[in-house]
Order: C-alpha cells, then sequence, then structure tokens
C-alpha cells in the first residue's frame, strides 16, 4: 500500500535569511574564529552536558523525596504541606475530568443519551456532539523488505543532504581564500601608493571605494575636480585607475623658433622613470598632465586679453614674439600642449638654445604655482561682505613676466649692439672713450626660496648703458615692465643733464646719436678756442667772419645705422666708418680742416 | 550691513584638536590675530542737521534713535607686525524671531583721524567704558563665513586712565582671562551688504547653516540669548 506523507502547508515563505542571521542565530561569534577544532571541543562538550544533565536530575529527586519525608514541624510547614496536597488533588481531579469528558464525547457518537448525560457544560459548548469518531485497526503485518528499502532510502537521502553541505561548503571556503587573497594584494598596492607619498583618500560619492588625489586644491574648479581618480580592483586582483586616467599625459612643450627652423627647444618628462610601477606611472602622468594641462589653459586664457602685447595663436600653439616690428628673423617662443606618446624623436639633438627653452617652460610652471599660493594668501584674507557682485577671474601673469623678460633681454642686446658699433666707429676716429655696456641687474636682497625667485622674476626690470667721451658721461636706462606700457622705455641722461625718455629704439638711437655728435663738437671748441662758437644742438662750430672775410662753419654727424662718423664743412667732408675708413683720427682731422 | 552669526565655546584642553579640524575644512592656516577692543558709550546722538553729509554717504547705517555702546577695534598683529588701524563698530540689537542664527544690522569702518577726535577724552561724543583684549586669537575664513577663536582677556585695573587710543598696550601677562577656566570663545559670522536683499540673505544664511552642520560633532554652534547683544544704554 503507498504510503501517504502529509506536510503541514508552511504558512509563510520559507525562511531565506542572509549569511550573517543565520551565524548569529548560530550564536558562535565571528566565523573567523570557528575552526573545525572548535567545533570538535564544542561537540565533546555537549556530550558531558547532557550526561551532567541527567545525573543532577537524580540527585535533585532524591534530595526531594528526602525532604518530603521529614515531618512538619512547624504551622507554617503544615499550612504548606497541606496547600501542596490540596495542589495534588486539584490536578488530579482536573485530570480526571478531562479524562471524563473526552470518554463522554466518544460515547455521544454512539450512545448520545449516556454520552450526554456525562459531559461537562463547558466542553458541550465548544464542541459539537458526536464530533468524535473511533475505529479499531488491525495490526499490519511488519513488511521486512520494505521496511529494508525505506530504511535504505532514507540513509541514501540523508548521506546525498550531507554531500551537498560539504560541496558547499568547501567551495564557500575556496571562494573565501580567493576572496582573502585579493582583498591582500588590493590593501597591498594601496599601500605601496600611500608610502610613495601619493595621498590615498575616501571618494566622497561612493562608499567602499578609495582613491588618490593628485590635483591642486587651489587650481580653477574645472581642474580641482579632476584630480581625484577611484582606484578599482580588477578581476584578477590588480589595481588600476578608473576610466583610462592618466593613460594619454600630455606636457607643455616649448619652442624657440627663428623663422621657421626650431632653434630650441624645452624637455619633456620620461614616460616611464625606472624603479616605478605602472600604476604609479599613470598616477604621475596624471599629475603632470593635470598641471600642464592647466598651464596651458591659463595662458591661454591670458593671451587672449593680452593680444596687444603681441601674444598671439597659431594653430595650437601660443607664440609669443618679443619684438613684433623685427624682422621674421627674430626669435619667437611657442608654447605648444604635446602629448607625450607621440613626440619622443623631437627632443633627439641638442640645440643651440635649449636651455633657454626649458627655463622658460620652468618659469612658467614656477608662475603657476605661485598664482596657487596667491589664491591662498588671498582665501585667508578676510573677504568682503557679500554682495550681488559676481567677481571675474583675472587671468594669471604666466605669460607677461616671461615676455617682459624677453623684452628686457631683446632691448639689452640692442643697446649693447648699438653702443658696440658706435664704439667702433669711435675707435677707427681714435677718440677716447669707454662704454660700458648694459646687463640684467639682481638686488641683492632677495628672500631665498621659490617665492625670492618668483618676485625677482615678475619685478620690473632696470638696467643701465653708459658711454663717456673725454669723461663726459651719457646714460641709457632701461625700463621694461608690462604694467604701465608695452615695451621697454628708454631713458637718455646727457652729460649736461638733460633727459629725454623714448619709447622705441630707433628713437633712442638717434637721439643718441646727436648727443654724441654735440659732445664731440663741445670737445672741439674746448680746443679749438676763443674764436669758435658751438651750436650744441646741431653739433655746428661756427666761427663768425674774421678779418679776412672768411668764416668756417664745421658740424659734426654721427650715424649709427649706417655707420658713419663724419667732420663736415660746406665744401669738404671727412669721415671714419664703413664705407671707406680714412686712417687720420679724428683730432687731425679737425686741425687740417682748421688751416 | 547685515551679519549673521554663531557662537560657541571650547574648552582649553580642545583648543589645538580644533585649531585642527578648521584647518582641514577650510583648507588653510590660521592667521593669528591680538584685538584690542574698546568700549565707549554714545554721549549724544549725532544730530542728523548738521551731519547731512556723513549721513547721505551711509545711508544703510540704522538711524539712532538711542544712545548706544559703540567699540573701537583693533588688531594688533598686522600684516607689517605694527598696530592696525583704528576700526569704529556699532552694533544693533539682533533681530527677534531667529532660532538658527543671530542676526543683526552692523555697521563698521576705518577712522581716520579727524572722526578718532570723537572718541578722545574731553570730547563730549562719546564716555569710555571698559576695554578687553582678545588673545590668543586665530581665524580661519571659510568662502563668505569669518571663524575667530580667541579668549578673552580683561586688562589690569587703572588702563583707562590714560587716553585709551594713545596708551601703550597692556601688558599681555598682567591681563586676565574673563572665564578663568581659559575657555576659548568662538565665532563664526558671514557679513551682507544690504540686508533687504533676499536673494543674497538666503544664500548667506544657507552658507551659515551648512558650515554649522559641517562641524557638528566637533564644535557645536549656538544662538545665545538674544538680549545679551543689547547694545542699548539703558536709563537714557
Amino acid at each position: 500500500m503507498a504510503s501517504l506523507i502529509l506536510r503541514p502547508w508552511t504558512h509563510d515563505s520559507p525562511d531565506t535569511s542572509s549569511l550573517k542571521d543565520i551565524l548569529a542565530r548560530a550564536q558562535r561569534g565571528h566565523f573567523r574564529d570557528i575552526t573545525e577544532v572548535s567545533l570538535q571541543e564544542e561537540i565533546a562538550g555537549e556530550g558531558t552536558f547532557e550526561l551532567s544533565e541527567s545525573e543532577s536530575d537524580d540527585e535533585e529527586e532524591d534530595k526531594d523525596e528526602e525532604i518530603s519525608s521529614a515531618k512538619p514541624s512547624t504551622r507554617d510547614d503544615l499550612f504548606k504541606a497541606r496547600l501542596e496536597m490540596l495542589r495534588h488533588v486539584d490536578a488530579a481531579h482536573n485530570d480526571v475530568m478531562i479524562a471524563l469528558d473526552f470518554v463522554s464525547l466518544l460515547l455521544t457518537h454512539d450512545a448520545p443519551e449516556k454520552g450526554k448525560a456525562s459531559i461537562s457544560a463547558g466542553l458541550r459548548q465548544e464542541v459539537p456532539i458526536g464530533s468524535l469518531g473511533h475505529d479499531i485497526w488491525h495490526k499490519m503485518p511488519q513488511d521486512k523488505p520494505r521496511e529494508a528499502q525505506d530504511k535504505l532510502l532514507a540513509t541514501n537521502v540523508r548521506l546525498e543532504s550531507l554531500q551537498q553541505s560539504a560541496d558547499s561548503l568547501l567551495a564557500a571556503a575556496s571562494r573565501l581564500e580567493d576572496n582573502v587573497r585579493k582583498e591582500t594584494r588590493y590593501w597591498d598596492h594601496v599601500l605601496s601608493i600611500n608610502e610613495n607619498g601619493w595621498n590615498v583618500c575616501k571618494l566622497p560619492g561612493q562608499q567602499h571605494r578609495l582613491g588618490v588625489t593628485y590635483g591642486f586644491s587651489d587650481s580653477a574648479p574645472e581642474f580641482a575636480r579632476r584630480g581625484v581618480a577611484a582606484l578599482n580592483a580588477t578581476s584578477d586582483g590588480t589595481m588600476v585607475l578608473e576610466r583610462g586616467v592618466g593613460s594619454k599625459p600630455r606636457a607643455v612643450r616649448v619652442l624657440l623658433k627663428r623663422g621657421e627652423a626650431v632653434v630650441g627647444c624645452s624637455r619633456i618628462p620620461a614616460l616611464r622613470n625606472e624603479g616605478e610601477v605602472a600604476l604609479e606611472a599613470r598616477i604621475r602622468h596624471a599629475r603632470d598632465s593635470l598641471f600642464d594641462e592647466e598651464l596651458y589653459h591659463e595662458m591661454l586664457r591670458e593671451s587672449r586679453g593680452q593680444i596687444s602685447l603681441g601674444i598671439s595663436m597659431k594653430g595650437t600653439g601660443i607664440v609669443l614674439k618679443p619684438n613684433s616690428a623685427e624682422s621674421p628673423h627674430a626669435t619667437k617662443v611657442v608654447f605648444e600642449l604635446v602629448s607625450l606618446g607621440e613626440v619622443e624623436d623631437e627632443t633627439g639633438e641638442a640645440r643651440e638654445q635649449d636651455s633657454l627653452a626649458q627655463a622658460i617652460a620652468l618659469a612658467a610652471r614656477m608662475l603657476l604655482s605661485q598664482a596657487h599660493r596667491e589664491k591662498v594668501k588671498k582665501r585667508s584674507n578676510v573677504p568682503p561682505s557679500m554682495s550681488e557682485r559676481k567677481d571675474e577671474r583675472t587671468s594669471l601673469p604666466i605669460l607677461r613676466p616671461i615676455m617682459a623678460s624677453m623684452l628686457h633681454k631683446a632691448a639689452i642686446d640692442q643697446s649693447n649692439s648699438y653702443l658696440a658699433s658706435v664704439g667702433s666707429l669711435l675707435s677707427a676716429a681714435s677718440i677716447e672713450h669707454r662704454s660700458q655696456p648694459a646687463a640684467f641687474a639682481f638686488s641683492k636682497d632677495t628672500e631665498a626660496g621659490i617665492e625670492g625667485l618668483v618676485s625677482t622674476l615678475m619685478q620690473c626690470w632696470t638696467s643701465e648703458a653708459s658711454l663717456s667721451l673725454y669723461d663726459r658721461q651719457t646714460t641709457i636706462r632701461l625700463e621694461t615692465t608690462l604694467a604701465t606700457s608695452f615695451g621697454t622705455q628708454y631713458t637718455l641722461s646727457s652729460a649736461d643733464g638733460r633727459v629725454t625718455r623714448f619709447s622705441s629704439q630707433e628713437e633712442l638711437r638717434a637721439a643718441c646719436d646727436d648727443v654724441l655728435a654735440s659732445e664731440l663738437a663741445l670737445h672741439l671748441k674746448l680746443g679749438a678756442g676763443e674764436s669758435w662758437e658751438c651750436n650744441r644742438r646741431e653739433a655746428l662750430l661756427v666761427r663768425p667772419d674774421d678779418e679776412q672775410g672768411k668764416g668756417r662753419r664745421v658740424w659734426v654727424t654721427l650715424d649709427s645705422e649706417a655707420g658713419v662718423l663724419s667732420l663736415n664743412t660746406p665744401t669738404k667732408k671727412v669721415s671714419w666708418g664703413s664705407p671707406g675708413g680714412v686712417a687720420a683720427s679724428f683730432s687731425d682731422a679737425w686741425a687740417e680742416l682748421l688751416d | 550691513m547685515h551679519e549673521f552669526s554663531l557662537y560657541s565655546q571650547i574648552p582649553a584642553t580642545r583648543h589645538g584638536q580644533v585649531l585642527h579640524i578648521l584647518a582641514g575644512v577650510t583648507a588653510s592656516q590660521p592667521t593669528s590675530t591680538l584685538e584690542q577692543t574698546l568700549i565707549y558709550q554714545q554721549a549724544r546722538l549725532t544730530e542728523t542737521g548738521t551731519s547731512k553729509k556723513a549721513s547721505a554717504g551711509r545711508q544703510n547705517a540704522v538711524p539712532a534713535s538711542r544712545l548706544s555702546y559703540h567699540k573701537l577695534v583693533r588688531d594688533l598683529k598686522g600684516s607689517d607686525g605694527e598696530k592696525g588701524p583704528w576700526t569704529f563698530r556699532a552694533e544693533d540689537v539682533p533681530l527677534p524671531g531667529m532660532p538658527n542664527f543671530v542676526s543683526r544690522a552692523t555697521t563698521a569702518h576705518v577712522l581716520g583721524e579727524a572722526e578718532l577726535e570723537n572718541f578722545r577724552q574731553g570730547n563730549g561724543w562719546h564716555k569710555y567704558i571698559n576695554q578687553y583684549l582678545a588673545s590668543p586669537g586665530h581665524r580661519f575664513v571659510h568662502y563668505n563665513i569669518v571663524v575667530r577663536i580667541s579668549r578673552i582677556l580683561s586688562v589690569p585695573e587703572g588702563t583707562g586712565a590714560l587716553e585709551p587710543l594713545d596708551a601703550p598696550i597692556p601688558v599681555l601677562s598682567d591681563c586676565k582671562p574673563i572665564d578663568p577656566s581659559g575657555t576659548y570663545h568662538f565665532e563664526a559670522c558671514v557679513r551682507v551688504e544690504d540686508g533687504g536683499n533676499s536673494k543674497i540673505v538666503e544664500q548667506a544664511t544657507a552658507e551659515l547653516m551648512a558650515f554649522k552642520k559641517q562641524v557638528e560633532g566637533a564644535v557645536d554652534l549656538r544662538v545665545p540669548e538674544r538680549l545679551a547683544f543689547d547694545t542699548r544704554v539703558k536709563g537714557t
């Protein structure tokens, strides 16, 4: 006969509680502490516990009997004994009544009158009569083979389920081991990055993820936001930066071009330093690339506002032309943002002005750092009270100081070349002179450190050049600052104390020529005697008509453009200089003209 | 202009910790300050008839209908190491009905020599009452919020005898803290140019509340009783 197994319907869904809850119920503490040994100990302990429990039970029973056999000595004991006896009697009465009710109910099915007579009122209200019946079953013969089969089935099923649980435990163990290994590797990576100085932090938006910051907090907002990258663990435990950060690094490169030829090029950082893991190389690239991108961006913003200074764009490069009026063969500076992977080959050979290009690149970077520092200082000052005004971001001064120093250098070079040419003319005429060329002047009391360097870079440049003719000194002063006006301001002071300002080199030259010519004329007058009069402004010496009616007019001209120094009369001209020099000296020629 | 502020107290043992926390929040180092504040009582009202020119320039100032106490503040640890200029400060009673922060109209401007004359002894405009020093003081700036942490010291007896504007600074070792336990006074305030511009006012108060939430747990900012800020002279 097939056996029918009835199971009660489950009221709620089977309990799929999480591992955490099951463990909590198991009450064995953190699963890390559960080992095979501890479980076995527990089992052994439990066995003894059970035995001891049954032992203590027997002991208690013996004690109870002893107590109850002692006769009640006091009145309280008597009452207590009486109460206990009543309680026992009550319980027994209760049991008997229940049994009576049961039998009566059974009886109501077959012999209703007899049953109703003995059933209690309470049960009669609860249960309708005749609702409990009975049958007599015969004992079934023992079916040995079936029983054996049942037992075998049961054993097999039990074995199968045990096997399943063993398998799942093993799988869990191996997965755990895997996870532990991955975690160890992840934390090793994180620690190594931290030890190398990078700042590892919690990512603001996402929990359970760490990130590394390499940005600068005082950059423009769009760059400061990009300064953090999340560290992600891949499936095999290695660590990568998110989103391909740092994979395409870029850098700013300075090219010095004369015409179309490149005469100087700055260094770009290496793609991979020695002893550096790929991950750290990526972080370093990310940081350098971010800094240079910000530098380029700020330079671009600045150049848009400073077109009048001769800063322009050509393609994607920012071009600085120190002297826009000069020939196309003047050196110009080009800043461009290049990708590190693409331009390795350009830096192969060393060029003549590589160091200058490198210096310009460094100066630009230092100026950006300085701008960051200024921002922090400004932030620490008490802000004005809030109002509707919105302040615009002023462009950071990066190109301007560089431009200023380049302009000043160009001005110095030009002045020095002018002095050199004049000096050569004067030497050709054997006139005694002394000249001192201009040079960059650095004040001695700059503070040490990078702030001092940058403040030196941003100062107003001044230099002086002088030329002494017969102990009378003519000075040229050069001042370059881009704050007030574009270009160098030249100040010419002659020996008489006349001071004039010019803003272009040509005017300076012309004026200086005139001044020097008048100096020479003055000198001649001093040596010539009373009869000569000197018109200083025109470098003209006049001897009014004497008795013979012969007047003399002699004038000196100095033309440094053409490179000619000459002593002229209305009829004769003696000149020194490039087109056919004269061997005679100045004083000799003068003496000649006198006669 | 209008000021919104919140206050707190820091026990002396926690001073260093709070400075560190604020340095982290503001991402900058504190500026140390040493402020000297003189308290003056206004002896008579500035007459609106004669000072039309002056008041036209300051039309945002609350017209004074009663005499009040005014302060002259200067920072003795200026950027050049010398004494800073005197700043005049007039605070109004805080507006009622503000449970979250103290909101009051203030006037503050740097005084020139001519105006300083009003405060000297003998002039009938102001009467010197008392002074106090705030040292050691630190200042942090977080966007638009200015945070000041300082210990208030009272000056020794007899400092008021000389003309306080010109007198030498009281020696710090003689000054005793007002609170003997050495607790520090913490103030966070936002200033708004025009108290009537609701957009800016909302922005400012939102910023202040956000700052309070940010330092919650480290520093508990609260609103002291409104009438404790009353600057009106009693009995007039």
